[in-house]
């Protein structure tokens, strides 16, 4: 539902490790514990979602994108309506699955395109007559797993603008138990009685228990409602560590189903990470922290880098082949930038090879700028000049830079939005380029 | 001087058996590090490399009087070394290994709680006093011996980093990568303040990058301490697009938490100087400590 500040910690490009499934996943894993669900099920086409509603009976029905990304409720689809939609016929069920799939969902949490729903999960209504918020994850800063509480449930639930001292945190304890009498004198106090604050204490230890037997980095229930005296999982969000599907083989399964596995606009390439953009200045590195420093670069000097791609250490000459390929075929690409620091296992005669190889099979027109440092630079560096002369071999990253945005014609590096002319001249004065 | 690794730093290696492992550790070899020992449950007994290999992290010790570790174990059972060098009370711990996973990590963390250990990484590239210790992976020839402390999140750009200082005539006292996963072992703010009491160390660089939290922690320390050293900072990936990040974390970062810009600000608060770009900061450093006065 909305976003969460203190329990979703900040992860960045590096950190591409977490695997999200879709809502009734996480239901069926929910309802598998001894979780209780709404009746529910997942249609793909609005006859399928019609007959769905006809099976489940009731009187009304939640109709639900199934995309892996929460604020499904407050993002918008092209009918300018919400991922989350209530109707009140069968019939109603099918014109809003016409409404809906195939059709893009953008959230807070999706890029600006949005993610295309292809199922909806269509779910009894049920009414409750109270909804909280319930959530465990891994707070990277305490290093601990922590559970989070709010007693506003919904798209408020943990949201900056959530009344001060609705949210409680309480860390778990170090034999990974639940601190039941912390919750319990919580719910005491907003006038939760006695049984039902038994039952929510029962939801959270069952979501404990999947949260460490899955390698879960969050289990979510936002709303959990209270219905006639049973605590209902109104909507549910999972969220999976990658690093630990080694061991998982029931959760990786669940990533191909229904469709291919999860994939973002950073599409995990043979092996390496890329993400294409809009400038014209092609590049590649190797670490993604040099991938973001060489885009910084480009930009400084004035140029639009046209993609970000980090090649692993222990890139073979293949896959350095098919990742110069790759950005040399990028239609928008002017002028290619390689920048790469041999060290440990990465050696720079890996990538002289693949660029020999390029070159010895076809014309490459695309004016290149080569900067090799470190383990074995200097043999990659003179194999270059003697075969490749046309390859400009920079001796640094910002002369590597200059001249690669340079070539693109882009800009001229004065003009960069980021770069300070005067730093610039320093830079040319101490480098002589 | 230096910070925690020196000529006389005792290094035994867990997995030393391993490929990756065998080729960083005769590096570090001729790289004048006195590797002792190598661990590898089941082969104690035999000798690699020139080294004899051991079933325990402890009976290493106790033999070779070893003081840290690096680790290439694999990340199915990395977590598990990491906790057997921290039980045999070792000094220091450098994890090179990756792809950890997180709930792993969290039982090596609370091991490490209270323990005399510290820990550098995991998915680290290691420490480095240049002449005297290498542990990890880094590349030795960019090294220059010097009075410049180097605290960085990423393995390549930190060689950058390195190679930028060497270029403009400064050398460094210790450099240290701390991982590039969310949990890890020590922190910036743990190696500014070892940095800080290190009477060989003039000045440091701290190499950080978008996401996480560590440059905040770092501004935090600074804006508390009397650190009495210049401080200098890069922080790249202000050029990556903010929806490339997943999930939640899109918002988070909209939200004004890890950002680029963020960190600078926090930084620059504290009296960093933050450089303009990756390919100035050996330019700026060079401007900033070699000027006169």
């Amino acid at each position: 539902m909305g976003f969460c500040v203190s329990c979703c910690p900040p992860v960045s490009i590096r950190f591409f490790v977490n695997m999200n499934i879709r809502e009734h996943q996480a239901k069926r894993l929910l309802k598998a514990c001894g979780i209780a669900i709404p009746e529910g099920k997942v249609a793909r086409t609005p006859d399928e979602a019609r007959e769905n509603a006809v099976r489940l009976k009731g009187q009304s029905w939640m109709v639900k994108a199934q995309v892996r990304a929460g604020g499904r409720e407050t993002g918008r689809m092209p009918d300018g309506q919400g991922g989350i939609r209530r109707a009140y016929s069968p019939d109603e069920v099918r014109e809003l699955a016409v409404a809906m799939l195939d059709k893009p969902l953008v959230t807070d949490q999706t890029t600006v395109s949005g993610k295309v729903v292809s199922s909806l999960y269509i779910e009894q209504y049920r009414e409750v007559e109270k909804e909280f918020g319930v959530s465990l994850t891994v707070d990277e800063r305490q290093k601990a797993v922590v559970l989070f509480f709010g007693e506003r449930g919904g798209a408020d639930y943990l949201s900056p603008t959530a009344e001060p001292g609705s949210t409680h945190r309480l860390e778990l304890l170090s034999d990974r138990s639940i601190p039941k009498e912390r919750l319990r004198s919580i719910l005491d106090k907003i006038e939760i009685d006695n049984s039902a604050a038994d039952g929510l204490i029962g939801v959270v230890e069952r979501m404990a228990g999947l949260f460490f037997e899955k390698d879960a980095v969050l289990v979510e229930i936002n709303p959990i409602g209270l219905a006639g005296g049973t605590w209902l999982a109104l909507d549910a969000k999972i969220t999976f560590d990658r690093n630990a599907l080694f061991r998982q083989q029931a959760i990786l399964a669940l990533d191909r189903e229904g469709g291919p596995p999860e994939a973002s606009r950073l599409a995990s390439m043979d092996g390496f990470n890329y993400l294409e953009l809009d400038g014209n200045v092609a590049n590649l590195s190797v670490g993604a922290g040099l991938a973001m420093a060489t885009m910084d670069a480009i930009k400084y000097c004035g140029g639009e880098p046209a993609n970000f791609l980090d090649l692993p250490p222990d890139s073979k000459v293949n896959r350095v082949l098919g990742a110069i390929e790759l950005v040399l075929s990028i239609p928008r690409a002017k002028s290619l930038l390689v920048n790469v620091f041999g060290g440990g296992i990465m050696r720079c005669d890996t990538v002289s090879d693949a660029l020999l190889l390029i070159h010895s099979s076809r014309k490459v027109n695309m004016p290149m700028a080569v900067r090799l440092a470190g383990t074995n630079a200097e043999l990659a560096n003179r194999r270059l000049r003697e075969s490749i002369p046309q390859l400009y071999l920079a001796d640094n990253l910002a002369d590597a830079a200059r001249y690669a945005v340079e070539a693109a014609g882009s800009a001229s590096p004065e003009s960069g939005r980021q770069s300070s002319p005067a730093l610039l001249a320093r830079l040319k004065s101490a480098f002589g380029i | 001087m230096s910070i925690l690794v020196n000529r006389d730093t005792k290094v035994l290696c867990q997995g030393i058996t391993g490929h990756q492992a065998s080729f960083y550790v005769e590096r570090a070899i001729s790289f004048g590090t006195r590797m002792v020992a190598g661990v590898r449950p089941g082969k104690g007994g035999i000798r690699h490399l020139g080294l004899p290999v051991f079933d325990t992290v402890s009976e290493a010790m106790n033999e070779t009087g070893a003081n840290a570790s690096v680790i290439f174990v694999p990340k199915e059972s990395a977590a598990r070394a990491m906790i057997e060098a921290i039980e045999a009370e070792i000094d220091l711990v450098v994890c090179i290994t990756e792809h950890i996973p997180l709930l792993d990590m969290l039982e090596a963390m609370s091991a490490l709680q209270g323990s005399r250990t510290r820990l550098i990484g995991p998915n680290a590239p290691g420490i480095i006093t240049p002449g005297e210790c290498r542990i990890g992976i880094m590349p030795g020839e960019i090294f220059r011996r010097g009075r410049i402390g180097i605290i960085s999140r990423s393995s390549t750009l930190t060689y950058e980093a390195i190679d930028q200082t060497t270029r403009a005539g400064l050398g460094q006292s210790t450099c240290i990568g701390v991982g590039g996963d969310p949990v890890h072992g020590l922190g910036f703010a743990d190696c500014l303040d070892l940095f800080r009491r290190d009477p060989d160390t003039d000045a440091v660089v701290l190499i950080g990058e978008i996401g996480g939290s560590e440059e905040e922690q770092a501004a935090e320390y600074l804006e508390g301490a009397d650190f009495g050293k210049p401080v200098i900072a890069c922080i790249v990936g202000e050029n990556v697009p903010d929806n490339t990040y997943m999930g939640h974390a899109s918002a988070i970062i909209r939200n004004g938490y890890g950002t680029a810009q963020d960190k600078k600000r926090a930084l620059a608060r504290a009296g960093v100087h933050v450089v303009a770009s990756p390919i100035s900061i050996g330019l700026e450093i060079g401007e900033l400590l070699n000027s006169p006065g």
